[in-house]
């Protein structure tokens, strides 16, 4: 009898409270070893998915309606498989990030936590569970983006927990409407059992509006940018490439699983592609007026997640919505690793330079080559070239809107992908862009001075500029070429969110609308670790396209019109 | 046991591997740099002489791996994929030699060669693509590998150039997958057949069909560069001279006429696109490239930006050959993809020799560079004489076959552009050997190889030594030789100088000026030649052999070695 | 509480740098007030159109009550039939505190305690607190069959918590950081055990053997009030009150904003 589908989740949850009860350094081999855990437990799952199709885990032994059962198709093994993989990725990336960092002793218990909850959510048959997962969620991504330490991150997570309380809200009360109308909260039964309706849609209505919040899909959105572009490096990737999925996962559920007699009224569908289509254009437009490199990111993050709700619109033939269904369970995964890798590559940007202004990046391609390689190739993703995963799923959407005939969204999703590749080019053209070039005032002396702090309580008056901080090209970059760049008082660009440990006297006289400590630019090369673990991250977005074959074949397990089978008929202890 | 199917994976592995070894050398290790180079492009000579051996057996070379539900990633080796592999092999050998060459004390080699040998691997993947999905994606790919070469200085002008060169790339990107997954909704795989597969569609579907085909040829336009799609190519010369000759003139553009060429053959049948009717248009906008291209030409001050200009106009007459209906056409279209490579990589050679050399980027400065640089200048005009079109050289020979197909297929008119085309080229090529040979100097070189300042010039009398070509008093006492370690002697000379004109930027003489590829720290004169050459034998080797296989594919044009042969053994599949 | 209290102060008071403090113009606010009533009405009707009756899944409660081990429904559908909920909400409480933790980056309250009340108060506290133990322990035990249970017992055992800081008999220190931490976590930690257990009896995860449920649903609930108190206390002071700070590393001095 096996229990993996259990343990899969509880493994993390009791590393998590282990790890609050032993010292911070021991948390990431607590971590590693959930992840040879957690992967060891994939495998059986997987064999058994592969062997019999779906199956049920009875929690409590009642079993529907009364208890709560697990359930494992396609599509939720594959979230399982990217959580973990882009969590091996995010742990790597934060064991260098956050070295010897108080922060690091918060950090791992509330990771380890984040991984049990969407382990749970992707597992869960119960619509009620899923609720108390979007809790857990959403209570983590507070503290995580607060890690951060700084007010900027305080007043986004903020604005986070007011945004997730009410989409929580909403999403209680549509499945409070469900329960009362069909008595039960199994998401696989509920089809057979819920008549549609008005008052169907209504719930599904209501349940869409919070979820929708929780992503932050357009108009709805507006928390999104700030809280993950204040947050830590890891925690960004982390927000942008889980979580804001686990609401689209329950989407996706309620609306193909549960309720699709909506989709075929022909309005609701169009509906949410129209929001999705405006999310691409809107995200984009914004992510190519901002001037700091993780805003940017972050409204990307927006824009990409519109493309995910114009598979609504492609879907409205539930007989035949299995090509849709992978196209966009595609997208999404190869859009997690892709944008982790940009939020990591940024945080490296960030640690290295000492801003993320995007202004101020020339010479970052000598510096820092493997990064900028990595921002390309992840970048590729996004946009949707060839052979990344990105252009399999889009590829694939676009095929299922022709085969429909719908012209209008085949248009929305090539438009998208040139959306992106402007603002993707417009990261890596100004990094190519060479540091030594007299429009990007160069100093040719290279000073060895240390980290240079601000004296404290004397802001500079803006115009002043700091000597050029220390920058002896390194890594695998010619040492003959010492690119520095002359330093203003940024007023747009963030202190570092990595940390920040004690309250600094405030500098008096704000002139400087948003002043700050000095950042030091750090003299040193950025961590191995925090390189590669991006590299790593960004190489398997960018390959994913070659080994799409077999996912996109496991998604198919359990996809809609295959139904839900007679309650019974393969429950499984 | 099927080994033989593996090689075009391990072709487009013979430069895709050193690339990645190059990425992850540091900059100072020219020798690794080398190795992996040319070790690439040997690997690759010697396997595409196992390829043509074993076609020649008569062995089918097919490589398929599953891609997506529906979908393989297919690889072949038919005729057309041999001559386009062929010719990019053998051009890529001779421009990594030049490469080497041109780029000595630049930074970011590594970076460079990495991406320049991705770019010959995407190439490679393009000739040897078996069906179009496979074409779109290393289509695609190419976009993405050359982008970086072009804003490879760093400089404004380059990021520019390269933002434009997006733009256009991507976008007929995009209206390609739109085009190509439609037609694959409507016929599932596409392969490429001779003859092509589509003639067997109902007719109902004939409007969809000339929609789509509409959409690939734009698509494939925009790298063939086609009118209007064309306005990435001129801005894209800033780009070093090493991509310039190799990708710009040869590779993303015959990509794209290729790409066409598939699209009309292979997969809807040439007999077939003339019952639907879009040869005419397809004719027309060929046309009109051709001579827009060369009006265009004629104006240009920019040596380079005069040749860019001159690839639009020729790249079309590969796509008129496929738009003319008639053997002989088709002929003349698939043998220039050789012949126009062969000529313009040649031209491109000696124009950045002359930039490399003397600092010499427009045509009004060429006066009497053929005394200085005769070998170059003879490789010039042979490849000059070939684009008007003057026997013996191959570019006569593809445009008699262009203009035979046309007085067959019935259009005469087609020979009304040809010739009116060659005049043109006549025109903008004619005065530039006439000043070459003829002319008599009268300003001074603008750097002279061995100046002590960059600026200023020693005015040679006609009839000085320097003049001559041979050894100048300046080089020798000027000159150290080839192998000292880098001192800096002087400050940076016609390297700057060229980047600086190719930035298009004012030529302020500044250490570290704008666009300069130059280090600071100073680099002495580098690829000295020895008191015999005119200029370093790495740059000078590579457009000799080009002019000379240019010569030997006219003149030898009857025999069956020759690229008119390969071409015309294609055509006789397709009809 | 201001969430910000303790953070590095990086605004002046009263600046605006990001512009937030502007009131929306007049079309944002008209289209969210349409958008907002509009939602509103669907609501209303939706809910009044729903049957004034809803049996839910009263009747299946009602039928395995007697194996649930415990004699109140709610406790059963808490504990037994839903339990997997309750653990994650166990869960939830505890991410609450960490956040706060988080906030406070690092575990000393900075502030000191609030002033000592008078001598009334004091006495007052000091005869209410065993009460409110004792209290907080019937509750406890009536959960079985009244109502009551872990989390109203707990809750009292919170009220008294915050009454012995406001009194002054909670100091910062009060206990060590793993006694602390333990208590925070040994509500969750026990509830996986049992479900653990059930997985070596033979079962699936937290199916309770009839047998042993009423005593595994007594420990669960005994040591969750624990838990729950103790996460209610920490709220309202807004930290930890544990006593040496926990092995936080020093900071290597170049890796510093």
């Amino acid at each position: 009898m096996n229990h993996a589908p259990v343990l899969v989740v509880l493994l993390p949850l009791l590393a998590a409270l282990t790890s609050l009860l032993l010292p911070y350094r021991l948390a990431p081999w607590l971590f590693s070893g959930c992840l040879a855990g957690v992967g060891g437990l994939l495998i059986p799952l997987y064999q058994r998915l592969i062997a019999t199709g779906v199956f049920r885990y009875r929690i409590g032994g009642w079993g529907w309606p009364l208890g709560i059962d697990f359930y494992l198709d396609g599509t939720g093994f594959i979230m399982l498989a990217m959580t973990w993989a882009l969590l091996a990725g995010i742990g790597w990336y934060s064991l260098a990030y956050f070295r010897g960092r108080p922060a690091a002793a918060h950090f791992w218990p509330l990771l380890l936590l984040v991984w049990a909850a969407l382990d749970n959510l992707f597992l869960t048959a119960d619509v009620f569970n899923m609720y108390v997962t979007l809790e857990l969620l959403g209570l983590l991504s507070v503290a995580l983006i607060a890690l951060a330490g700084t007010s900027d991150a305080f007043s986004a997570a903020l604005r986070y927990l007011l945004a997730a309380l009410g989409g929580s809200m909403c999403y209680l009360l549509g499945v409070a409407m469900i329960y009362s109308a069909s008595g039960t909260l199994d998401w696989v039964f509920l089809r057979t059992v819920l008549t549609e309706g008005p008052r169907a849609a209504m719930a599904l209505a209501l349940v869409t509006a919070g979820l929708m919040l929780k992503s932050a899909i357009f108009p709805l959105h507006f928390w999104l940018p700030r809280a993950h572009a204040n947050a830590p490096a890891p925690v960004s990737a982390l927000l942008s490439s889980l979580m804001v999925k686990a609401s689209f996962y329950i989407a996706l559920r309620m609306w193909l699983w549960i309720f699709p007699g909506v989709l075929h009224t022909h309005v609701a569908g169009p509906l949410l592609g129209l929001l999705g289509a405006g999310a691409i254009l809107y995200g984009s437009l914004l992510a190519l007026r901002q001037d700091r490199l993780k805003l940017l990111i972050a409204y990307s993050t927006v824009a990409q997640l519109g493309y995910l709700f114009v598979f609504f619109a492609l879907s409205m033939h539930p007989e035949d919505v299995t090509p849709a269904l992978q196209a966009v369970v595609f997208f999404a995964l190869s859009h997690a690793f892709a944008k982790a890798a940009l939020f990591m590559g940024a945080g490296v940007v960030q640690r290295t330079l000492g801003h993320d202004s995007l202004d101020r990046l020339a010479g970052c391609a000598q510096r820092l080559p493997q990064i900028v390689f990595s921002f390309g190739v992840a970048g590729v993703s996004l946009i949707g070239l060839p052979p990344s995963g990105g252009f399999v799923g889009k590829y694939l959407l676009i095929d299922t809107a022709i085969r429909e005939r719908q012209w209008f969204w085949a248009g929305v999703l090539a438009v998208g992908g040139l959306l992106a590749g402007a603002y993707v080019f417009k990261i890596l053209a100004r990094a190519m862009a060479d540091g030594l070039s007299p429009t990007f005032a160069p100093h040719l002396a290279s000073i060895t001075a240390p980290s240079h702090v601000l004296p404290d309580g004397a802001p500079k008056a803006a115009g002043d500029t700091f000597p050029a901080p220390a920058t002896v090209a390194t890594g695998p970059t010619a040492p003959t070429e010492g690119p520095t760049t002359s330093f203003t008082p940024p007023t747009t660009s963030a202190p570092d969110p990595g940390i920040s440990r004690h309250p600094t006297p405030a500098p008096p006289a704000a002139a400087i609308s948003a002043a700050m400590t000095a950042v030091p630019a750090e003299a040193a090369p950025p961590d191995r670790g925090l390189v590669w673990s991006t590299w790593t991250l960004a190489m398997t977005a960018f390959l994913l396209g070659l080994l799409a074959l077999h996912p996109l074949q496991m998604i198919a397990i359990g996809a809609p019109e295959t139904g839900p089978r007679l309650p019974g008929s393969e429950i499984l202890k | 046991m099927n080994w033989y199917k593996w090689l075009p994976v391990l072709m487009i592995a013979s430069s895709a591997g050193p690339a990645i070894a190059i990425f992850f050398l540091a900059e100072e290790s020219h020798g690794w740099r080398t190795l992996w180079n040319m070790l690439g492009a040997v690997l690759k000579i010697v396997l595409m002489g196992v390829l043509f051996y074993e076609v020649h057996l008569g062995r089918e070379i097919a490589f398929h791996v599953p891609l997506m539900p529906g979908l393989t990633f297919k690889l072949h080796a038919d005729s057309l994929s041999l001559l386009f592999a062929g010719l990019s092999t053998v051009l890529w050998f001779l421009t990594t030699i030049y490469a080497i060459g041109y780029l000595e004390h630049s930074p970011h080699r590594s970076r460079f060669f990495g991406f320049f040998s991705l770019c010959v691997s995407t190439t490679i993947g393009i000739a040897m693509a078996g069906n179009l999905i496979t074409l779109l994606i290393f289509y695609e790919f190419l976009s993405l590998t050359t982008w970086p070469l072009v804003v490879h200085r760093g400089n404004p002008t380059s990021i520019a150039a390269g933002n434009r060169y997006l733009v256009y790339t991507l976008g007929g990107g995009a209206l390609l997958l739109l085009g190509v997954v439609w037609l694959q909704t409507l016929v599932g795989e596409i392969d490429f057949v001779a003859r092509g597969g589509l003639s067997a569609l109902e007719a109902g579907t004939h409007n969809d069909l000339r929609l789509i085909f509409t959409m690939l040829v734009l698509g494939f336009g925009v790298k063939a560069a086609l009118v209007p799609l064309h306005g990435w190519l001129p801005g894209a010369m800033v780009a070093p001279a090493p991509v310039s000759a190799l990708l710009h003139a040869v590779a993303v553009v015959k990509a794209g006429a290729f790409g066409i060429v598939r699209v009309v053959y292979d997969i809807f049948g040439i007999e077939f696109c003339e019952r639907l009717g879009v040869l005419e248009p397809l004719a027309g906008l060929a046309a009109l490239t051709i001579l827009f291209g060369s009006w265009r030409a004629l104006t240009q001050d920019d040596l380079k930006r005069r040749l860019a200009y001159s690839t639009v106009s020729q790249v079309s007459y590969i796509v008129l050959g496929a738009a003319v209906f008639g053997p002989k056409a088709t002929i003349g279209g698939i043998v220039h993809l050789v012949h126009q490579g062969l000529m313009k990589i040649t031209l491109f050679f000696c124009a950045g020799n002359f930039a490399e050399e003397l600092g010499l980027h427009r045509v009004s400065e060429l006066d009497g560079v053929g005394r200085r640089m005769p070998w170059t200048m003879a490789a010039f005009t042979v490849g000059a004489l070939g684009m008007i079109g003057v026997p013996p050289v191959a570019g006569f020979v593809s445009k008699w076959y262009l203009g035979w197909g046309a007085l067959e297929a019935g259009m005469p008119w087609v020979i009304a552009v040809l010739a009116l085309s060659s005049l043109l080229n006549a025109g903008y090529f004619l005065p530039i050997l006439y000043a070459g040979w003829f002319a008599e100097r009268t300003s001074p070189w603008p750097a002279t190889h061995g100046a002590p300042f960059p600026g200023t010039s020693i005015h040679f009398p006609p009839d000085s030594p320097a003049n001559m070509g041979g050894p100048s008093a300046t080089e020798t006492c000027a000159n150290p030789p080839a192998k000292l370690p880098r001192e800096p002697l002087m400050p940076p000379t016609r390297g700057k100088h060229r980047a600086s004109h190719e930035a298009g930027a004012p030529t302020a003489i500044v250490f570290g000026s704008e666009g300069s590829p130059s280090v600071p720290g100073g680099l002495s004169p580098a690829s000295t030649s020895t008191a015999a050459w005119e200029i370093s034998p790495l740059l000078l080797a590579p457009p000799l052999v080009t002019a000379g296989l240019s010569l030997l594919a006219g003149i030898f044009a009857g025999s069956s070695f020759s690229p008119l042969y390969w071409a015309r053994f294609i055509m006789m599949g397709e009809y | 509480m201001d969430p910000t209290r303790g953070a590095p102060r990086q605004i002046p008071p009263g600046a605006d740098p990001t512009g937030e403090g502007r009131a929306p113009s007049l079309l944002v606010r008209l289209l969210t007030g349409v958008g907002v009533t509009a939602f509103g009405v669907l609501l209303a009707w939706a809910i009044l159109s729903l049957p004034p009756t809803a049996p839910g899944l009263l009747h299946e409660v009602r039928e395995h009550l007697p194996r649930s081990g415990t004699k109140s429904m709610v406790t059963a559908v808490l504990i037994n039939f839903r339990g997997y909920d309750t653990l994650l909400e166990l869960t939830v409480l505890l991410i609450a505190v960490l956040g706060v933790f988080v906030i406070r980056q690092g575990s000393r309250v900075p502030e000191p305690p609030p002033m000592p009340l008078g001598p009334l108060a004091r006495e007052f506290i000091r005869v209410l607190a065993p009460f409110l133990v004792i209290f907080a322990g019937y509750l406890l035990w009536a959960g079985g069959e009244h109502p009551g249970g872990a989390f109203q017992a707990g809750a009292i055992l919170g009220a008294l918590g915050i009454l012995l800081r406001l009194g002054g008999a909670l100091p910062d220190r009060a206990w060590g950081v793993l006694t602390e931490r333990l208590v925070l976590t040994i509500g969750i930690f026990t509830f996986a055990a049992a479900g653990l257990a059930c997985l070596a009896w033979g079962e699936t995860f937290l199916t309770f053997p009839p047998a042993h449920a009423g005593a595994m649903i007594l420990l669960i609930e005994a040591t969750g009030t624990l838990a729950i108190g103790l996460i209610l206390v920490l709220l309202f002071v807004g930290g930890s009150l544990a006593g040496t700070p926990p092995a936080t590393p020093r900071p290597t001095p170049e890796a510093e904003p």
